[in-house]
């Protein structure tokens, strides 16, 4: 779909910059090692690899999340001058930067040419050509991706200015801002190009980039783990987006997203395509459930909290989580196309924001807490998915990444203010200390949290009302739905109460928690107004006309038309103003109410959560393990598959191939021996044999003529 | 005797024809006289290599000469016949190269007898390869096998060669009997001696009788050839006998008994004088005897002992060759097959006993561990062993592949694919030994226990440099030896 | 003289001239031996750019009568000394001479007694394994085939490890009892075809009558399996792998393995398109079981010189699979994929190389946190990883994704079991890099590595821009093969046709979209 005003060729640059910019950091990088005489010969021995320090003793502790602070803590008693490296972050945050302000001239042009202006492409780049079908890349800014475009690059960039304050003194400084860039990359080419299998390299690219940014802290051991436990469990969702995109090849013989959304309804008619739509729809979600951390396949996310805090707030709470909720708009009729498919979605969606919400109740790590809530939120825009909410679940998305973006950071800055304590137990009274992330962790609370008015509140009872909308079997995704909304409100405000509120449980003559820098706090504070104003995005139908209401629905329309006309196609159902109204005051009010509570019984510190733990440990156990999820794998995934593997070495191959294999050559050897005993030496027998087998040999010849 | 013979034996066709024989039998008688004679007796090697070009020659020169029977048919001359003949003198020469300063002490002083025995036992050979009816090749078979009883006792002080003597011999003799009394049957069915006559017999061929004869024929040759069963003497006469008068019978006796085997079968054209009954017999037993000797070899520990059951399935290959003789779609195609197989083992098998009688200049017997780290003592010796390994393994491009590939194209040819593919299968056994050999050479720390120094042996080494050559040359020229096949 | 021949004669020439030099002239063997391998390089890359992909015809050809076997009833079967470059050949003939000079300087590195012999048998290989992918004479491959046992087994066997005498001995006649069963093959084609040239042959196999087809196939098909090595005649591959120096491993799964694959492509798929299409579930099941099983049996290893050499069952198994999903996407997958496996293993062995000349041991325990003192090293390491885990924007992703497209259009559920070797190759590789790499510097002689040198970079630097290269434009490679590929997939599609006429009720798929070949039959 060539747009009407030509070839954006420079479109190729929005992507383009963050891998430039990451190249350059990687240069930096070993630039930096080499200042450090990491290349130097080594004597043998102790050679002076970087610094050493990084390593003493963190073998010895397991993954467990209360161990690993203090090895985070001495992370940063060693800090190192990153020297040469500390262009890093200049350069990174400029190329950010830069994407950011091309994607706004591209998003101008594009809202410049109105509704009939569907996208602006760029030169397309001939990828692979099978044979059968070619797979070309073009980048793309249509509607949709314009969203996506500004929060990544916007949000972003303000995580990498945060983080030049977060990481200063690390050894791996420049390291870091190469991933982050390299991130960056692949999330604009996920979400940018117009080529499913473009998508695709996005896709696996920010599975990368996680991998590499969870483990960035490798030393320790246990954040290798989890980086590689991220990759494994998105190979498994990705594996299932490998299936559908043949379905999708098979049924359309393309790729190109536009053309398959275009193609959807053309094909509905033929007999057994719903079938496969289904089938395929169902295993692209898969791929989904993978990246953007659903049922069943989140546990990775809470241990991606190994990374760099601001990993967390880029990766698990702005983008990469979000894949998958783009992905299924993107291909919106397809999915909609089918109503089991969405009530499916719907389902999952609202059982892994309960889940994770229910979770996140107990958590006493800080970042744990931000963890699971995102794995909810994301149930969220799924539920606003299964109930075609599409706008909804992109304008979740979009606040969604303000406010966690904002929690994350602020929680960073507590962490880093508290030299790397995250455990919330060990925190209290903080506002006093810090009082700039404290007032911009409000704010964010608030929003997560749905207080009236505020992003969060705007974007979550939409959803609400969409499922409440659909009736039948949804009025009970709405209920837990909304059961959702008081835990986040309660957990929200529980987490605010123990770290900013009460007494200091932390012995405030050893150290001072300090304020952050002002490079950590000026995108707090921003993003911060974002949390707030967010909601303008789309205030609710019931809103007067001067407040453009579902302003980011027409904003879309183009984008999710054909997805929508198929479920109008089923029957639509609007609300009347009294539901939504009633339905917006039954928000606020519970938000309100169980926010006061959650913030109420934990002010006064821990012994709440105490009495909880004391009065019903299983519970709490149970909970704060994540519903033993994780357990169950191991037990019933991984160990399995470890004896398989197991099994097939040293049985199957070795033992059974193998055997044979060897097996054939001892029977010959044992032959050999055998032939050998036959010349005994012994001349009679000799001539026995030669007399026998001639006459054998006559007696043959006379009887067969 | 009357004119009619005269004129038989004087015609320049048959003198031609026979001219080889008559050089070997000449030189034999020339180098006793040389030996004898006061001062000739230096002459030795020069009358013996003299001997052996001629009658080289002559072969060559009657490659061209039109086939046919001379001397009432009793000696039938073809193409075929100067190859084997010049098969034969190639061994002749090996096994006589081989032996130069390789007899110690007292048996040095009859090595004119051993080139004389050398000498009529290859005339012997040609006589057997040409012979037109039963008593010219057992004439000749005898004329063979009486020199090589001796030849295999030749070192007298040694018990074991005596031994080797006397085992060969007995089961010679009996095997002789069995052809003559194979022959009587014949005659006694078809009355008549001479392979043109039989195979005019018709009818008689098939007669109980006859057939009978043929299978006693049949065995005794087997014993030559050495299949399975009459292959049991090997082992002990190879490994006792003297290193280089195994390297001569492994090659040349082989060959002289297929090449009568092989006329008795008919050559182009012709059909084959055993019953049709025999493919399936003959195809059984090489498949048998090559599962025998390579099985067998895969556990010996004496070169020389491992070497003689690699023999005995090399005969059993080549045998495949034969029993596909029935129905092969190529005329001669069996002839040219074993030709080339023969003609690539007589210089691999040759070679390799030669470097065998080498390496026991170092003192005591060639073994699985006295070879091993050859290759850093004596690279060169190494590298020949090597390939020659390889060739007998019919690793391209040496000659023994080709000699493998011909073979089991006569098999498949005549539609016996599945004992082909049990044969090629035997042949991975084989691999199996030939490796070893190499492995301990190469592979292996050095035992050094040899207590001499290795001597250098001129003859030796001319003979090994040879082979090699040829080796290399039949890999990877075959054109070369199969347009001398015709 | 011409090229071709140049090409395969030229790195015999050196190894005459290396055999020529002293014993302990080390430096002048080493120098000789790069030479003439560079040399082979320029003038093979040469070759393979002045090839036009567009047409399907032999180029560079070179024919000159060889001599002439007896064919039965008096004909003769002419052997030709014919060597030619085709679409199917021209990306096996590329890697093997670019791997040439890097093989050379990685035994820098490893070989450090009895240099001579090993330089000798490295240019005979390479003599070898040119003379397979580029010979078009029947009886001619067949030589260059067995002729590319011998130089292996004695590198094996030589400066192997501690277990390689069972090793090579495995190897050698594991392969070579495949190959004689081939060589039957071989004789009796030649017999029934009265000719031994390949591009004769092609024409002529199909008209055979069909049982006798299928036998010729199998006998060909297994020894090209044992080759591969397909699933269930692997286990000669982990031992010969893991005991074989780098330079051995590499030259295996860089090039040997592949002679497997391409043996399946030109002759069994090339030749007897009826038995191939009949066979193409098997084989397909095959495929898929081997990168299921290959990625488990990688799972279960401590050694990761061994891990390895699993995971090459396993993405072997992908290569065998795309081949015989018999349609454009699943046949150009894995002619590209042959590449892929070539560059991203041998890559990975020479890093298991250069870890091992540094430490000795291949134990993954005896490692962690390397990463640390070796960055350049893990760089490396890391890339080769994610190549061959398949990670888009490297050459892995390309191959894997048009074969699992291609065998998906074949048989979906076959598709489906193979998708999971996406999942297992990112588990086994990606703990053996953890364990190698990240986790904290337990070892203390670990902490004194150094970092690879300039040689070990610039060695490995080719094969890492060609994985990028082929990742990101993997046409300019592709597009070579295409129309030989086309040519050989229309064969098949006539096949198709010619049964769909005998029994009607099976669908008629055309190459552009095969749903299901592999089910009709």
């Amino acid at each position: 779909m060539q747009s009407p005003q030509g070839d954006y060729g420079w479109l190729w640059w929005i992507p383009a910059l963050p891998l430039l910019g990451s190249a350059v950091c990687a240069l930096l990088h070993f630039l930096t090692l080499r200042s450090r005489g990491v290349f130097a010969p080594k004597a043998g021995g102790h050679g002076h690899g970087g610094h050493g320090g990084h390593d003493h003793g963190h073998g010895k502790h397991g993954h467990d999340d209360h161990a690993h602070d203090d090895h985070a803590h001495d992370d940063h008693e060693h800090s190192v001058p990153a020297g040469i490296g500390a262009l890093a972050h200049p350069i990174a945050a400029l190329a950010m930067l830069g994407a950011f302000i091309l994607s706004i001239l591209a998003v101008k042009d594009l809202a410049a040419g109105g509704e009939q202006l569907t996208s602006i492409e760029s030169s397309v780049w001939h990828w692979i050509d099978t044979g059968a079908f070619n797979i070309d890349i073009s980048i793309v800014i249509d509607r949709l991706s314009a969203v996506m475009v500004l929060v990544v690059t916007g949000v972003g960039f303000l995580i990498h200015v945060y983080a030049g304050g977060y990481m200063k003194g690390d050894a791996g400084f420049a390291k870091f801002f190469c991933y982050l860039n390299l991130f960056v990359f692949s999330m604009l080419m996920l979400i940018l190009s117009s080529s499913l299998l473009g998508l695709f390299v996005g896709w696996e690219g920010v599975g990368l980039c996680s991998y590499l940014l969870i483990g960035f802290w490798y030393e320790k051991g246990w954040p290798a783990e989890a980086g590689q436990k991220a990759f494994v469990m998105n190979r498994i969702g990705d594996a299932s987006f490998l299936i559908g995109s043949f379905l999708l090849v098979h049924l359309f013989g393309t790729l190109d997203l536009s053309d398959i959304a275009a193609a959807v309804q053309g094909k509905l008619g033929e007999d057994g395509v719903s079938f496969q739509l289904l089938l395929a729809g169902l295993l692209l979600f898969g791929g989904a459930c993978g990246k953007s951390a659903q049922l069943p396949l989140f546990t990775w996310l809470p241990d991606a909290m190994a990374g760099p805090t601001p990993v967390s707030a880029l990766i698990h709470a702005a983008t990469m989580v979000t894949a998958g909720i783009y992905l299924v708009v993107r291909l919106n009729p397809v999915f909609a196309a089918s109503p089991e498919l969405m009530l499916v979605i719907g389902i999952v969606g609202v059982l892994t924001a309960f889940v994770a919400g229910s979770t996140a109740l107990v958590q006493r790590d800080i970042k744990k807490v931000l963890a699971y809530s995102t794995v909810s939120q994301l149930g969220y825009m799924f539920l606003a998915l299964g109930s075609g909410a599409f706008a909804s679940a992109i304008f979740h998305l979009a606040t969604h990444a303000f406010f966690k973006a904002l929690l994350f950071l602020g929680a960073g800055s507590v962490i880093h203010g508290m030299h790397h304590e995250q455990d919330m137990h060990r925190m209290g009274n903080l506002r006093k200390y810090m009082p700039q992330t404290f007032l911009t962790f409000l704010v964010g609370s608030a929003a997560l949290s749905g207080l009236p008015l505020l992003s969060g509140f705007f974007s979550k009872d939409e959803i609400l009302a969409h499922t409440f909308a659909n009736g039948g079997v949804y009025y009970v995704l709405w209920g837990i739905g909304l059961l959702t909304a008081m835990m986040t409100a309660f957990y929200t405000w529980r987490m605010v109460a123990l770290t900013f509120f009460g007494p200091e449980r932390f012995d405030t003559k050893k150290f001072q928690p300090h304020e952050s820098p002002a490079v950590m706090t000026i995108p707090l504070i921003i993003l911060a107004v974002l949390s707030v104003i967010g909601g303008a995005l789309s205030f609710p139908p019931v809103f007067p006309a001067i407040f453009h209401p579902e302003f980011l629905h027409h904003w879309l329309h183009p984008v999710l038309q054909p997805g929508e006309e198929l479920i109008a196609a089923r029957g639509a159902h609007a609300l009347s103003h009294t539901t939504e109204w009633a339905l917006l005051g039954l928000g606020s009010v519970v938000a309100l109410a169980l926010a006061h509570a959650g913030f109420r019984k934990h002010m006064a510190g821990i012994a709440a959560d105490e009495a909880t733990a004391a009065r019903s440990p299983v519970r709490t156990a149970f909970l704060s393990m994540a519903w033993g999820l994780d357990a169950a794998y191991q037990k019933l995934i991984v160990g399995p598959v470890r004896l398989v593997a197991l099994m097939i070495s040293a049985v199957i191959d070795g033992t059974f191939i193998d055997g044979f294999v060897n097996g054939a050559g001892e029977v010959a050897l044992s032959f050999g021996s055998r032939m050998r005993a036959m010349t005994s030496g012994n001349i009679a027998a000799y001539g026995l044999w030669m007399g026998a087998i001639t006459a054998l040999i006559a007696l043959i010849f006379v009887w067969q003529r | 005797m009357n004119k009619q013979v005269l004129e038989q034996m004087l015609n320049p066709a048959a003198l031609a024809a026979l001219s080889p024989l008559f050089t070997l039998c000449g030189g034999a008688m020339l180098l006793l006289l040389a030996d004898i004679l006061p001062g000739l007796a230096k002459l030795r090697s020069a009358l013996f290599l003299a001997t052996i070009a001629v009658a080289g020659w002559f072969a060559w020169d009657n490659l061209g000469a039109p086939a046919g029977g001379h001397i009432f048919g009793s000696f039938q001359h073809s193409t075929a016949l100067s190859n084997w003949t010049l098969v034969f003198l190639a061994s002749a020469l090996i096994g006589w190269a081989v032996a130069q300063c390789y007899y110690q002490s007292e048996e040095a002083n009859f090595l004119a007898e051993h080139d004389v025995l050398i000498l009529v036992a290859t005339a012997g050979m040609v006589l057997m390869a040409g012979a037109g009816d039963l008593l010219t090749f057992f004439v000749g078979l005898e004329t063979l096998s009486v020199p090589l009883y001796t030849l295999s006792g030749f070192r007298r002080a040694r018990r074991e060669s005596v031994e080797a003597g006397l085992k060969y011999f007995v089961l010679g003799a009996f095997a002789a009997g069995m052809f003559l009394y194979g022959a009587a049957l014949v005659y006694a069915a078809t009355g008549t001696i001479t392979i043109e006559g039989m195979r005019a017999a018709g009818a008689a061929l098939s007669s109980p009788l006859a057939l009978a004869g043929f299978a006693l024929i049949a065995g005794s040759l087997f014993f030559k050839i050495s299949v399975f069963p009459f292959h049991l003497w090997v082992p002990d006469v190879y490994q006792g006998a003297p290193t280089p008068v195994t390297a001569f019978m492994a090659t040349g006796t082989k060959a002289a008994a297929f090449a009568f085997l092989l006329s008795m079968m008919g050559s182009a054209g012709s059909k084959p004088l055993l019953p049709e009954s025999a493919a399936l017999v003959f195809a059984w037993i090489a498949v048998i005897t090559m599962g025998v000797g390579n099985l067998g070899a895969l556990v010996q520990s004496d070169l020389k002992r491992m070497l003689a059951y690699s023999g005995i399935a090399h005969a059993g290959t080549m045998l495949l060759a034969i029993a596909s003789g029935w129905h092969d779609t190529q005329p001669g195609g069996a002839q040219n097959a074993i030709l080339y197989y023969m003609g690539a083992y007589v210089f691999t098998a040759g070679g390799a006993f030669g470097l065998i009688a080498w390496l026991e200049s170092e003192g005591g017997p060639v073994t699985m561990d006295s070879i091993k780290g050859l290759a850093q003592r004596r690279p060169m010796i190494a590298a020949a062993l090597a390939l020659f390994m390889l060739s007998l393994g019919g690793m391209p491009p040496l000659g023994g592949f080709w000699g493998k590939y011909l073979v089991f194209s006569c098999a498949v040819r005549a539609d016996m694919i599945p004992l082909a593919v049990i044969g090629v299968l035997m042949s991975v056994i084989a691999l199996g030994y030939y490796l070893r050999v190499i492995i301990n050479m190469y592979m292996q720390p050095s035992a050094a226990t040899s207590q001499h120094p290795l001597a250098a042996r001129k003859g030796s080494m001319l003979a090994v440099g040879i082979c090699s050559l040829m080796v290399l040359v039949l890999g990877v020229m075959p054109r070369w030896f199969l347009d001398l096949i015709g | 003289m011409d090229s071709l021949t140049l090409l395969v004669f030229l790195p015999l020439l050196g190894a005459l001239l290396v055999a020529l030099t002293p014993k302990s002239a080390t430096g002048a063997q080493r120098a000789i031996t790069l030479l003439t391998m560079l040399v082979t390089m320029v003038l093979g890359l040469q070759v393979c750019l002045d090839f036009n992909g567009a047409s399907a015809a032999m180029q560079h050809l070179v024919d000159v009568p060889w001599f002439s076997l007896p064919g039965g009833s008096g004909v003769d079967i002419p052997v030709h000394f014919k060597l030619g470059l085709d679409g199917i050949s021209v990306l096996m003939v590329a890697l093997t001479a670019l791997l040439g000079p890097i093989i050379v300087l990685s035994t820098w590195g490893h070989i450090h007694e009895r240099v001579k012999e090993f330089m000798v048998w490295l240019l005979v290989m390479q003599t070898g394994m040119l003379g397979v992918f580029l010979a078009l004479d029947l009886v001619l491959f067949y030589v260059f085939w067995e002729v590319t046992l011998v130089p292996l087994y004695f590198m094996l066997g030589i400066w192997g490890g501690e277990r390689r005498l069972y090793a090579t001995i495995k190897f050698f006649l594991y392969t070579l009892a495949g190959s004689l069963v081939m060589m039957i093959g071989v004789i009796l084609l030649l017999y029934q075809t009265k000719t031994a040239d390949i591009e004769a042959l092609m024409n002529l196999a199909p008209t055979l009558d069909s049982t006798r087809q299928t036998w010729i196939f199998w006998s060909f098909a297994l020894a090209f399996m044992i080759k591969v090595p397909v699933m269930p005649f692997h286990t000669w591959l982990p031992d010969a792998h893991t005991q074989a120096p780098t330079s051995g491993s590499v030259i295996l799964a860089g090039v040997l393995l592949k002679m497997g694959t391409y043996g399946l492509l030109r002759f069994c798929i090339g030749m007897f398109p009826g038995p191939a299409l009949d066979a193409a579930p098997i084989m397909m099941v095959l495929g898929a079981l081997g990168i299921v099983y290959g990625a488990f049996l990688a799972m279960a290893q401590h050694d990761i010189k061994r891990l390895i050499a699993c995971s090459s069952v396993s993405h072997l198994g992908y290569v065998v699979l795309g081949l015989f999903a018999l349609n454009q996407a699943g046949v150009r997958g894995s002619v590209l994929q042959m590449v892929n496996h070539g560059l991203s293993t041998g890559l990975l062995f020479l890093l298991v190389g250069m870890i091992y000349e540094r430490r000795h041991t291949r134990m993954l325990d005896q490692y962690g946190g390397i990463a640390k003192v070796m960055p350049l090293y893990a760089l490396f390491f890391g890339i080769a990883v994610f190549s061959s885990v398949g990670l888009p924007g490297l050459n892995g992703f390309v191959g894997e994704y048009m074969i699992l497209l291609g065998s998906f259009q074949a048989s979906p559920w076959i598709a489906a079991v193979s998708v999971t070797g996406v999942i297992f190759g990112a588990v086994y590789l990606l703990m053996a890099t953890r364990k190698l790499l990240f986790g904290p510097l337990t070892h203390a002689e670990n902490k004194g590595l150094n970092d690879i040198n300039w040689r070990e970079a610039g060695l490995m630097l080719p094969i890492v821009v060609l994985c990028f290269w082929i990742g990101v434009a993997p046409n300019v490679f592709l597009s070579r093969t295409d129309a030989s590929v086309d040519q050989l997939l229309s064969r098949i599609d006539a096949q198709r046709a010619k049964v769909a006429l005998v029994e009607p009720h099976s669908s008629v798929p055309s190459t552009a979209a095969t749903i299901r070949a592999g089910e009709t039959r």
